[in-house]
């Protein structure tokens, strides 16, 4: 039994990245870990319109019962809850971040809230979209180090202690790619406001 | 090795050898310094066989690799010992100065052992280690001891024992720079026994820093994010601790005359609100905090450093006492004579009950506060039936018939919460290996403040998970070594960042993290050892079975029994808590398993 | 009526402690004791909701896990509001 505390944070989040763009009709993923569990979206369920038995409880080093109805991102979620001390994922489709990992192997904030939330995401490559078990130990890998990280033309994977702080990072992440690409397209010289703000490449 | 200073200074009491020899390279860099460097040195020199009051226990003085360097709150500093009190492995820790300055003599970790003939104390300074005749100081209290050996807070810094430690007291503490404490578990005690009245720190030397560069810009980031943070910039430095007074009484989960309420009609008289507007004096500040959560209060009687949350609860709430000034009072007394303040509330509390339930015969009740001031001397000086206070509240409650009425895991008192009103905190309590601490993953911010979101504290799924990564990570802060309250407003991640800048070593959060697991394990695996079993991660009965009767807990007892198995399956233990292979390879912890079966 | 409590620095901003108040939601209730006290109002809202580590309680009962400020108030509830706080 999936407890409604907890199926209220996925109903409210899922919504809120439908309904703030940050994925589409049946696009991303919400996972928690509850002690050696975790409890993800099922397969092909619409975020959006999260229903109590849309969520599914697997564990992470075994498979059981629940696996077949998991998402197909389960790999992944369960790769980085083995990795990193993650209590919750949240793996989103921000569109102008997907647009700025194109062209960067890092995205370095300039706005304020992000540069001083973020520091640096770094962005991965992988060859198959729905991921392997090497992609998916890479992208474990800079999340220990990372609290949201791109992969490239794909989208982004955050962790945090809760859905809620995941979904943070999420939005702090497309809000400063559209700011950044507003700046773009004013394209005027940038003046630095932030102190000791070379060293976020190094973050 | 840039961040720590490379050398463990050893020094036989018995013999009056001094011994200085390096710091394992490898040790340093998985158990980085303070709780984690002190486990790891524990496990080697304290066995199953040695009596925690006997000659062949140590006391472990530890630093970490932030220790000095100035990084916001580098002053604190741990002791790792095997507790009179709980039979435990026990590390506890302090802020203030002497921390900074120890490290600053050039070693990382004191070991102290064996047992002086007379009275002594050591001094450790640029021209060399003493252990000079402490006679004349035997039997003075701290503030006095403090004094007479030089305290001045940036130069020369004094951690002493007062009474209770010398009367080896198991709720004794170890003070230092006069009013700060290493208080839980009775170390004491520990250091009473081995009849070592202070220790003098001078130092010079600074901590090397790898990349002086990045290092500025973690100090930087840190002092805005401490600023920005309306807990650290705000809440702490404006009412301290004790404001936490009123919000915990308000959603039902202050333990009141032991633990028989959880709401207490005089929450308001002890508060945080009330300790501001008429006893307190000014705030002050460890070494390098931006912070300043101390505060200094003046009554009638005395002026001194105080009363924190937890105090002001233990004499308060706990013993149905609501006169502020009493406790402000009760509490300079404690840190006078060398006491944990929680401990002591707590017993008396328990002592008050089996009063009231007539097993015990004594002037001791519910309410007044005039009591306080005696029993706590009493206490110290084991007089009368101090004597039988001084053991801790569960050897007392044991002696006269109803150990049940000790509000304690493993021995050690509980602190403010209870586990009916938050059942993450219930589970913390009943999983820590020093036995009840709320410094080991306290579920405060998520159950109750909303940091960094609020999670229903009546809910149980889950909620090991969220322990667990607490208990992990405050390992972890507690052998970098800085203090928890920077964690109000910064995270893991920028303490992973620092310790790189400084020790040149990378670890990424998760590795900060799992050295936070690596510390917690090792802390089991000692308990193992010892003989300590499932059955004694439990909560005390009342809290397992008597519902709490009104307010906003009403009818909730802790249901620890579905947390604890989530939280052993999750740690990697199987059933009888024994953490499995797989786990203890990961944790680069094989070697000693093997020796521990 | 419903009772108010204010704990910390907001006792400071209103003056008081405890006071009595209207309104049918939580919202109502804060804005109908701020109508007078902007600061108070700035110590609590930020544009329309509860600033960052403010916390709300009815009865002990954090409105978070409620309906935050659109929760309903019953004439006999006693609605404590706390400044951002820490400690332990």
């Amino acid at each position: 039994m999936i407890d409604e505390r907890i199926y209220e944070q996925f109903r409210e989040i899922g919504r809120d990245l439908y309904v703030g763009d940050l994925i589409s009709s049946h696009g991303g993923n919400i996972s928690i870990r509850v002690g050696d569990h975790v409890i993800i979206k099922r397969r092909g369920a619409q975020l959006g319109r999260l229903k109590m038995h849309d969520l599914i409880e697997t564990q992470i080093d075994k498979n059981d019962s629940g696996v077949a109805l998991a998402s197909t991102e389960l790999l992944v979620h369960r790769k980085i809850y083995q990795m990193t001390p993650a209590l919750a994922v949240v793996h989103c489709h921000p569109r102008t971040a997907i647009a700025f990992s194109l062209s960067r192997d890092e995205i370095v904030p300039i706005d304020n809230e992000a540069s001083y939330l973020l520091k640096k995401v770094p962005v991965i490559w992988e060859e198959f979209a729905s991921g392997t078990p090497e992609m998916a130990k890479n992208l474990a890998t800079m999340l220990q180090s990372y609290k949201i990280v791109m992969l490239r033309g794909h989208g982004s994977f955050a962790i945090g202690q809760t859905i809620d702080e995941a979904f943070h990072w999420s939005s702090t992440l497309e809000e400063s790619c559209q700011i950044a690409l507003a700046a773009k397209v004013i394209n005027e010289p940038f003046m630095e406001y932030r102190k000791m703000s070379e060293a976020y490449n190094k973050w | 090795m840039d961040g720590w200073a490379g050398k463990i200074l050893d020094i036989d009491l018995s013999s009056g050898s001094v011994k200085t020899y390096p710091l394992d390279e490898k040790v340093a860099r998985l158990f980085v310094g303070g709780r984690g460097l002190g486990a790891r040195m524990l496990w080697d020199e304290v066995g199953p066989e040695v009596e925690p009051l006997s000659p062949d226990n140590v006391l472990i003085f530890t630093t970490g690799p932030l220790t000095a360097t100035g990084y916001q709150t580098s002053n604190r500093f741990s002791v790792t010992t095997k507790s009179p009190l709980t039979g435990t492995v026990l590390d506890a820790n302090s802020g203030g100065f002497w921390g900074m300055q120890f490290k600053k003599t050039g070693y990382d970790a004191l070991i102290v052992r064996g047992r002086a003939e007379k009275p002594v104390y050591i001094e450790i300074k640029p021209t060399g280690v003493t252990i000079n005749d402490a006679q004349p100081l035997w039997g003075k209290r701290v503030r006095e001891v403090t004094q007479a050996l030089g305290q001045n807070d940036h130069r020369r810094n004094v951690l002493c024992i007062g009474p209770a430690g010398e009367n080896l007291g198991r709720m004794a503490a170890i003070m230092n720079d006069g009013q700060r404490s290493l208080a839980r578990g009775g170390p004491g005690a520990v250091m009473g026994s081995k009849n070592l009245k202070a220790i003098v720190v001078e130092g010079k030397q600074r901590p090397g820093i790898d990349d002086d560069e990045r290092f500025k810009f973690m100090l930087y980031e840190t002092r805005k994010l401490l600023r920005a943070s309306p807990l650290t910039s705000q809440a702490l430095p404006e009412f301290g601790t004790v404001v936490m007074m009123n919000i915990v009484n308000n959603i039902g989960a202050l333990p009141t005359r032991n633990h028989q309420q959880t709401q207490f009609e005089g929450a308001e008289a002890i508060s945080g609100e009330t300790l501001t507007e008429k006893y307190l004096v000014k705030n002050a500040s460890c070494w390098a905090c931006p912070i300043g959560c101390t505060r200094i209060s003046k009554t009638d009687k005395v002026e001194a450093e105080g009363p924190e949350f937890e105090t002001t609860w233990a004499f308060g709430a706990q013993c149905g006492i609501d006169d502020l000034a009493a406790i402000i009072e009760a509490n300079a007394l404690c840190n006078d004579f060398g006491l944990d303040t929680i401990s002591v509330g707590s017993t008396i509390a328990c002592a008050m009950e089996l009063v009231e339930k007539g097993k015990l015969d004594a002037d001791l009740h519910f309410g007044r506060a005039d009591l306080l001031a005696p029993t706590i001397e009493a206490i110290a000086y084991r007089r009368e039936l101090g004597s039988d206070l001084a053991e801790g509240s569960l050897r007392l409650a044991t002696k006269y018939g109803l150990p049940e009425l000790s509000m304690s895991v493993k021995g050690l008192e509980m602190p403010a919460y209870d586990p009916r009103g938050m059942q993450g905190q219930g589970l913390l309590y009943a999983t820590s290996n020093r036995g009840a601490c709320h410094m080991r993953g306290n579920m405060l911010g998520l159950e109750v403040l909303g940091l960094p979101k609020l999670i229903d504290r009546f809910q149980v799924q889950g909620k090991s998970s969220y322990v667990i990564l607490h208990q992990n990570s405050s390992a972890a802060i507690d052998s970098l070594v800085i203090c928890k309250f920077t964690n109000m407003g910064v995270a893991d991640e920028y303490f992973a960042r620092t310790l790189t800048a400084v020790t040149g070593i990378p670890y990424s959060t998760g590795d900060l993290i799992k050295v936070g697991e690596r510390v917690w394990n090792i802390e089991r695996l000692y308990n193992l050892r010892e003989g300590f079993t499932r059955a004694d991660d439990t909560l005390p009965p009342r809290l397992l079975n008597e519902p709490v009767a009104d307010g906003p807990s009403k009818g909730w007892v802790s249901k620890l029994e579905p947390m604890l198995k989530e939280y052993y399956r999750a740690r990697g233990w199987d059933e009888q808590w024994v953490p499995k292979p797989k786990k203890l390879a990961e944790l680069e912890l094989v070697n000693l398993m093997e020796a521990a079966r | 009526m419903p009772s108010r409590k204010l704990f910390g620095n907001l006792r400071q901003i209103a003056g008081v402690s405890k006071v009595e108040t209207q309104g049918a939601t939580v919202r109502q209730a804060i804005e109908t004791l701020c109508a007078n006290d902007t600061a108070l109002r700035d110590a609590i809202l930020m544009d329309d909701h509860l600033r960052p580590y403010v916390r709300v309680m009815i009865d002990g009962h954090d409105i978070e896990l409620a309906q935050g400020l659109v929760t309903l108030v019953g004439a006999e509830d006693q609605i404590a509001v706390f400044p951002p706080m820490a400690g332990g």
